[in-house]
């Protein structure tokens, strides 16, 4: 039997716009508010005039467009390899101890990369954790890695899982018997991977892919770290003294995430049809003498991901702890200087969160409910300000308090960080309150409705009950999200708020190693708690 | 609502370019069970949704009791009616207890838990409660569902396929409970469903719709002896439609002589049930297939002329495949459509 929503009449259904007019009111405010800081990026630029044109076509631009290209292609490339073949051999392989993988490998996610990269850059320094280790052994410590080959190694060991996960999740719910069929037919397990795995798996490969460029090009603090200049970089640096500089940069960073996820929407093939799971569980491919090859590639990748940077922090943290001197200025620290850090990080972040959770929730009842091309619209406004880096939305939102009159009032305060917040990541809220919205079946809401019970009381009684448990996911992920999240955190916040990626930051250029050491692990602690409840135990490879 | 007549006024509805209800006249009497019967996508679901004010019509009106619920300008909303409604396959609230379900349309207050006690005693789960609605079999789930669309004491009740999902056995048990538990309430009752049977067992009177348009409002009997067409008299049941020659009171026919309940023209079709037609020795006819159904034995005969015709004689089969017989018509009054 036919079933269809209420619609608001010919003419609006002819446009698209399904549901009921005062969503629609609500949507669109809502979609307009995560237009505005790229809709003022692009009114900046053309108010600047001739002055744009000439700084896009220049030298200032093309350098650090090259460096944020080559850089993001390399680790976009390099994590599509890692991420894809550490899948096959966790989800298809007889590699030792696979259920441990499948926990550990994308266990590099709880690490913010520029927590990575300062842990990197601490092992390397002088009275660092190399030094200590190798000289007793009669090494010499190693040289500093840094420049672009510091970024692309730091870049690919904690973006990988944004590949792996998908592609693991994919392999997972192949049916067995497409393998078998193909094995059948005589082809061996390299060659099924190729022609029959493969085509179905580079969906989930390309979205990864997708997610570690736009990853890539947002980045600010391992390129900062490392001393390669990109656009992230050189709008960061040029936003005080050059500000229709840091712009027109801002403009071209925008254009370019924005680009690729385009390019990368138009091309995917979603299409996929559902496969029904394959009864019998998953014909393993013998790995034989590449089982040692195989475990050392996953080691590796894991310990430059996760091990390393976590053990260099961790002795940095003791040895602050302790008290030990070791030429610095400070090293000995307290747990009790990181409340205030932690408790303004625990704050912004939930607060991030409900805001975020209660502003998606009107277009997720929009997309997922109601459907329709205005419907996708108002979904692609919300997805493409995840695209556009947490820097411009940052810089954007702060330049237009400074400068459009009436907003001055919110320069530097803790609802415009919130704010930025929100637009970026609001998206991740959204794809888990659609999944919530779609759980509550209709005739449930009708039901209470024959029942008597009004609006309100229906949201209160049926749906947020039933949603309560996307919600909450969705919620956390732009928790986790917000934790991490380095240079919006550093452009917009408060002056003194301190979250722990700042003081992270801060303490690292300042030369506290301890501190950051301390400050890190606790970040990384609660991140990993958060992860694995959110993304990792949720994930469909694990089943 | 006030108590009183359920009445839809020349209803109609589409959605988009799907028109589902299209004129769509009926009259439900109050204390009643009436059906709504016809095949899947004929509109009788989307008539009922209308009547409990889950869509807007497009045309025409609903009125209960004198009152105006629905025109295409106004929709009293559904919390506002007074409309009970039993969903296909309950639509009971997954994260509320069977006795919150019932509760959640009752007002707080002291009766409350009585109320709901009570509502689930009717429908035969009283001490069930504090269970989940997961932890249920089909039928309860119904049973639950019925209870609780009944527990804030409604003035229509409209049931939406409730037996659909439920096994044969299951199905012909809950009916006859929920036709007789119906009829003892007196509550005004609109019921949908595919299944003729359930729709002549349940109902005092039977809607007969089809591609959204009413095609006979009749109780079950007359429904069955004098459908208004064709189509509604093979619908209702087992028809041989057969050409004829009317007249004011009788057809001729292949059979001979046909009595009518109603004049016909000179050119008709005319209605034989097969359980009206009988076999008597002869040579017209010949077996031509035979199904023993043990209270009965269904034949179907072909003539020499290439005529079929459908013969349902009580108990054992008398005759055999290849059988010769001819047929009479030993039927009250029938009914003959237009040609």
């Amino acid at each position: 039997m036919l079933r269809a929503p209420a619609l608001v009449g010919a003419a609006g259904r002819a446009a698209g716009f399904r549901g009921p007019p005062w969503l629609w009111v609500a949507a669109l405010v809502i979609a307009a508010l995560f237009a505005v800081p790229v809709g003022y990026l692009v009114v900046r630029n053309i108010s600047e005039g001739s002055e744009t044109l000439s700084i896009l076509f220049s030298r200032q631009t093309a350098d650090p467009l090259a460096n944020t290209l080559l850089l993001a292609v390399t680790v976009a490339a390099a994590s599509a390899a890692v991420g894809t073949l550490l899948a096959w051999l966790t989800m298809r392989t007889d590699l030792p101890l696979r259920g441990a993988w499948r926990v550990i490998c994308p266990l590099p996610l709880v690490l913010p990369s520029f927590v990575a990269a300062a842990a990197l850059l601490a092992a390397l320094s002088p009275g660092g954790m190399a030094e200590e280790v190798l000289n007793p052994i009669g090494l010499g410590a190693p040289s500093r890695i840094d420049g672009f080959w510091g970024a692309f190694f730091v870049l690919t060991a904690v973006c990988y899982p944004y590949v792996y996960l998908p592609a693991a999740a994919r392999i997972g719910g192949l049916p067995s018997s497409l393998e078998e069929a193909s094995r059948l037919l005589g082809e061996g397990a390299v060659g099924t991977f190729r022609r029959v795995v493969w085509p179905q798996v580079r969906s989930a490969v390309q979205a990864g892919t997708l997610l570690v460029f736009l990853y890539v090009v947002s980045d600010f603090g391992v390129v900062k770290l490392m001393g390669y200049p990109t656009l992230s970089t050189s709008v960061f640096v040029n936003r005080l003294y050059d500000a229709p500089l840091a712009f027109s940069l801002g403009l071209i960073l925008a254009v370019v995430a924005l680009a690729v996820a385009g390019l990368e929407r138009a091309s995917a093939n979603r299409a996929l049809a559902r496969l029904a799971p394959g009864g019998v569980r998953a014909q393993r491919v013998v790995l034989g003498p590449w089982k040692a090859p195989a475990t050392l590639a996953a080691l590796v990748a894991v310990g430059a991901g996760l091990i390393a940077p976590v053990v260099v922090l961790a002795w940095w943290a003791v040895r602050g702890l302790a008290g030990a001197g070791s030429g610095f200025d400070r090293t000995s620290v307290d747990l009790a200087a990181l409340g205030a850090p932690a408790l303004n990080t625990v704050i912004a972040g939930v607060v991030t969160a409900g805001v975020a959770v209660v502003v998606v929730l009107p277009l997720a009842y929009l997309t997922s409910r109601y459907g329709g091309r205005a419907a996708s619209a108002v979904h692609t406004v919300v997805a493409g300000s995840f695209a556009v880096p947490g820097l411009l939305i940052a810089l954007a939102v702060v330049f237009m308090a400074l400068k459009v009159p009436g907003l001055d009032f919110f320069y530097l305060t803790l609802p415009l960080l919130i704010f930025a917040y929100v637009v970026h990541f609001g998206v991740q809220a959204l794809r888990s309150a659609e999944v919530g919205v779609a759980t509550v079946d209709q005739r449930l809401e009708e039901a209470a409705q024959t029942l008597g019970a009004g609006r309100l009381r229906r949201l209160l009684r049926v749906a947020l009950p039933l949603m309560a448990p996307a919600l909450a996911a969705g919620g956390g992920l732009v928790l986790l999200s917000t934790m991490k999240e380095l240079p919006a955190t550093l452009l917009a916040s408060p002056v003194g708020f301190e979250t722990l990626a700042t003081r992270i930051w801060n303490a690292n250029e300042d030369g506290f190693l301890a501190d950051m050491g301390l400050a890190s692990v606790v970040l990384v602690a609660v991140s990993a708690v958060l992860t694995w409840l959110l993304v990792i135990r949720n994930s469909e490879h694990l089943r | 609502m006030a108590a009183g007549d359920l009445v839809t006024k020349n209803l109609s509805f589409a959605y988009g370019d799907v028109r589902a209800v299209e004129d769509a006249s009926i009259a439900v009497p109050a204390g009643t069970v009436t059906a709504l019967l016809g095949p899947s996508g004929c509109g009788k679901t989307t008539l009922l949704r209308l009547i409990a004010g889950l869509e807007r019509p497009d045309a025409g009106a609903i009125e209960a009791g004198g009152e105006t619920l629905s025109t295409p300008e106004r929709v009293r909303p559904p919390e506002k009616r007074r409309i009970g409604m039993v969903f296909q396959e309950g639509a009971l609230f997954p994260h509320l207890s069977v006795a919150e379900n019932v509760a959640f349309g009752l007002p707080r207050g002291r009766e409350r838990a009585d109320v709901v006690e009570e509502a689930l005693a009717l429908v035969g789960l009283a001490g069930m409660g504090k269970r989940s609605p997961t932890s249920l079999s089909g039928g309860q789930r119904q049973r639950v569902a019925l209870a609780r669309a009944l527990a804030p004491g409604p003035e229509v009740l409209l049931l939406d396929e409730p037996f659909a999902n439920l096994d044969p056995a299951l199905r012909v048990e809950l009916r006859t409970e929920v036709a007789s538990l119906l009829r003892t309430l007196g509550i005004t009752s609109v019921f949908v469903t595919h299944d003729q049977e359930e729709a002549f067992v349940m109902g005092a009177q039977v809607i007969v719709m089809r591609d959204g348009r009413v095609l006979q409002s009749a109780s079950p009997s007359d429904l069955y002896s004098r459908p208004a067409n064709r189509w509604v008299a093979s619908f209702v049941g087992e028809a041989n439609v057969v050409p004829g020659k009317g007249g004011a009171q009788a057809a001729e026919t292949v059979v001979g002589v046909v009595p009518l309940a109603k004049a016909a023209p000179a050119t008709c079709e005319v209605l034989l049930r097969p359980e009206h037609l009988s076999m008597e020795s002869g040579e017209a006819w010949e077996v031509e297939q035979l199904e023993f159904y043990g209270h009965d034995t269904l034949y179907v005969l072909r003539s020499e002329q290439g005529e079929k015709l459908m013969v349902r004689a009580g108990g054992a089969p008398r005759y055999g495949n290849g059988d010769r017989a001819s047929v009479r018509y030993q039927g009250p009054p029938t009914v003959a459509f237009e040609a």
